[in-house]
């Protein structure tokens, strides 16, 4: 079993808490409750939504749910159901349900709520802030969420996360990625993403802070290179993916490091 | 540890994956109903709905550069378009997203029973639309009479000497036109890259966009043919206009605007536009972005335009007219036009004549310009030009004589930061003009002297 030992921090996570987003982000309630109001932001900007906005929705299947380059589906084949709200201010915020599996054969559903707003520029990348809160039902030890910022091209982006509690192991991460894309042809991209997870350090005094890794392994570098085809209202995407040893692996099951992964999605 | 049933496993499954995909790639890879008008006919008869373009930003099932959520944004836009075609009783052509712009262009076709102006006013109201426009056409700003060969050839500008100093080499010109002719003799080892995008006519050399390239870019020192005036410069050669049956070639809003975007996304230093028609808020929108991001834009007068038509009199263009008819209107500079040797299809050449290789000379003076400006300058002492400091000039000048003409020496003596090539006299009418006039470019020899030793200063145009 790969990573460290998980910590249960239900209790913990209690006596922990703070108020505001970190605190709401530790706590795997507060996370859930963010999850809703992302979709209720979502909703009511439906709602009151003007008329240069956009919603979009979209069903994709993926042979392997790999998340920052590992597998929340134990390699299994997995599907996805995503709702995105687009204002023309630049805000956005969306909803995702996905099937995860944590464990073995214990089956969740990841509810995962998001909001932002970027910037637009003509003459040089635009900027973006926003968060992510991710909701497991039936095993909401992993609840967690993020912040994140960074910078948007047209071909590129560049984004810094943090979380305090990734994943509810207590563990606060940053994760920094660079992705990138060439269209061949209108239709036909080849994209790259280069990943980097590291442990940033365990609160003082936890149990936490015994089970980190040793600091040369608190960070994981994932990588993920790969073809993808546009329709009219569809997608599909074929990707290697690797993952590094090192940092807070998640899944409580061994997986392959490197694979390849085959999706596809279709838009309404 | 994977054992020899997994290996298999694994084999079993990337193959059964690459089937997936390759069967999906070729059901995607079908002909698209996307493209652009196929005839001058059908593009009037069709408007333009610009909806908004969500910037790129983050998505959850991904991340990654174009992720499944922006195919999801796309339906989103079509479904907004299909209501729109729906409510104003038209039908959907093509959709061309403009990420530069922030913008998604849809192409919707217009019944005979309807005027496209009127239907375009309508759309622009809607308030899910960011504008809709009518779909104008270009015309290529040539002669069309083909007695212009036989007239006596026009006089060229100084290329061998101005070649000592520049080539225009590593600049990419962006020449947005008609089919080039890609293996002509004097043209194929210039041409980075092409794109066509003129659907329903399949690509392949035309006249005006061939004699256009070569006047630009034609091979030197081969032993055949012509020298372009930047012969080292580098071609993206975009197929936006069509050779018409009627000895005319065209253009469309929508081709010149992809091909625009085509040629700001390939980072091209030079666009020639060798084109004139009316005045375009989708085209502006993009012209003004790749003056921004110090482009040069190069359009061809229309001198049966008032104001020079358009795009030569939007705002930071550089509008070239023929200089053998006299001056022209507004800030247009004048460059040789008439009689102008060059490549035409069929791997010939032949003499043409009108504004729009006047604005191709320029558009391989501005390649030289760039040339001269990213090498080496000269030190201060030695730069001083007619009173202009070059340190203070910036890079896209040209220096213009009193009658509007360019004097293409000067302008890369002061791009160059010195007098490398003879200036002197270069040009037999700046000889002659007054020496407080704009003709100090004659007088431009090497010189140590203060730059505030001759009051004269060139006419500087800044596009």
């Amino acid at each position: 079993m790969p990573g460290a030992v998980r910590q249960p921090c239900r209790s913990r996570c209690a006596l922990l808490s703070k108020s505001g987003i970190a605190g709401l982000l530790r706590s795997p309630r507060g996370a859930a409750g963010l999850a809703g109001l992302g979709a209720l932001s979502t909703a009511l900007l439906l709602i009151g939504g003007e008329a240069q906005a956009q919603l979009g929705v979209s069903a994709a299947i993926d042979s392997d749910y790999r998340f920052r380059g590992v597998s929340l589906s134990d390699g299994q084949p997995d599907a996805r159901l995503s709702v995105a709200y687009d204002h023309a201010s630049g805000a956005y915020a969306g909803a995702a349900l996905t099937r995860a599996e944590l464990s073995p054969d214990r089956h969740s559903t990841q509810v995962l709520g998001y909001a932002g707003v970027v910037t637009r520029t003509r003459f040089g990348p635009g900027w973006e802030a926003g968060l992510s809160v991710s909701h497991f039902s039936g095993d909401a030890r992993y609840d967690y969420g993020e912040v994140f910022t960074g910078l948007v091209d047209e071909r590129w982006s560049l984004r810094l996360y943090y979380s305090p509690d990734y994943f509810g192991r207590r563990q606060p991460t940053a994760y920094a990625e660079l992705d990138a894309h060439l269209a061949l042809t209108p239709q036909l991209r080849l994209f790259g993403h280069a990943g980097a997870l590291t442990v940033l350090h365990s609160r003082a005094g936890d149990d936490a802070a015994r089970s980190d890794p040793p600091r040369s392994r608190r960070t994981r570098v994932d990588l993920r290179a790969g073809i993808g085809f546009s329709g009219a209202a569809f997608d599909m995407q074929l990707a290697w993916v690797g993952v590094g040893r090192g940092g807070p692996y998640l899944a409580e099951y061994a997986t392959r490091r490197a694979g390849w992964v085959l999706g596809a999605a279709v838009s309404f | 540890m994977i054992g020899a049933a997994g290996a298999v496993r694994e084999a079993l499954r990337v193959a059964a994956l690459g089937v997936l995909l390759a069967v999906g790639f070729a059901a995607a890879a079908a002909p698209s109903a996307a493209e652009a008008p196929a005839s001058a006919a059908d593009a009037r008869q069709q408007v333009l709905v610009l909806l908004n373009l969500p910037p790129r930003h983050f998505r959850p099932d991904g991340n990654y550069a174009g992720s499944y959520a922006d195919a999801a944004g796309r339906a989103a836009r079509r479904r907004v378009a299909a209501q729109l075609a729906r409510e104003h009783g038209l039908t959907i052509a093509s959709d061309w997203p403009m990420p530069l712009l922030g913008l998604d262009c849809f192409v919707l076709n217009v019944p005979a029973n309807q005027a496209p102006a009127q239907v375009a006013k309508s759309l622009s109201q809607d308030a899910r639309v960011s504008w809709a426009q009518t779909m104008n056409l270009y015309r290529a700003q040539a002669h069309d009479d083909p007695l212009f060969a036989l007239q006596p050839a026009a006089q060229p500008w100084r290329l061998a000497e101005l070649h000592q100093v520049a080539t225009g080499r590593r600049v990419r010109v962006a020449v947005i036109d008609s089919g080039i002719e890609r293996d002509h003799p004097d043209l194929a080892r210039q041409i980075e890259s092409a794109q066509n995008f003129v659907a329903g006519r399949a690509p392949r050399g035309e006249l005006h966009g061939t004699a256009v390239a070569g006047i630009v870019a034609a091979q030197a020192d081969n032993g055949i043919g012509i020298a372009g005036v930047a012969p080292q410069a580098r071609l993206i050669a975009l197929r936006a206009c069509w050779q018409d049956a009627a000895d005319a070639t065209l253009c469309s809003s929508l081709s010149l605007a992809l091909a625009l975007q085509t040629a700001i996304e390939h980072q091209a230093q030079i666009i020639n536009l060798s084109l004139a028609g009316p005045p375009d808020r989708l085209l502006g929108t993009l012209l003004d972005l790749a003056v921004g991001r110090g482009i040069v834009v190069v359009a061809a007068v229309d001198r049966g335009a008032a104001d020079g038509g358009f795009p030569a009199a939007h705002r930071g263009i550089v509008a070239v007219a023929d200089e053998d008819a006299g001056p022209a209107a507004g800030a247009a500079v004048l460059a040789p036009g008439r009689d102008v040797p060059t490549t035409v299809p069929a791997a010939r050449w032949a003499v043409v004549s009108g504004a729009s290789y006047a604005a191709a000379h320029v558009s391989g003076l501005y390649a030289l310009l760039h040339e001269a400006r990213d090498g080496p300058r000269a030190a201060p002492s030695q730069t001083a030009i007619a009173g202009a400091s070059p340190v203070d000039v910036p890079v896209h000048e040209l220096v213009r004589l009193a009658d509007g003409r360019i004097d293409a020496c000067a302008s890369l003596a002061v791009a160059v930061g010195s007098c490398r090539c003879a200036c002197v006299a270069a040009n037999p009418a700046s000889a002659t003009m007054p020496v407080n006039a704009s003709a100090s470019a004659s007088t431009m020899a090497p010189t140590t002297a203060p730059a505030t030793a001759t009051p004269p200063v060139p006419a500087i145009l800044r596009p």
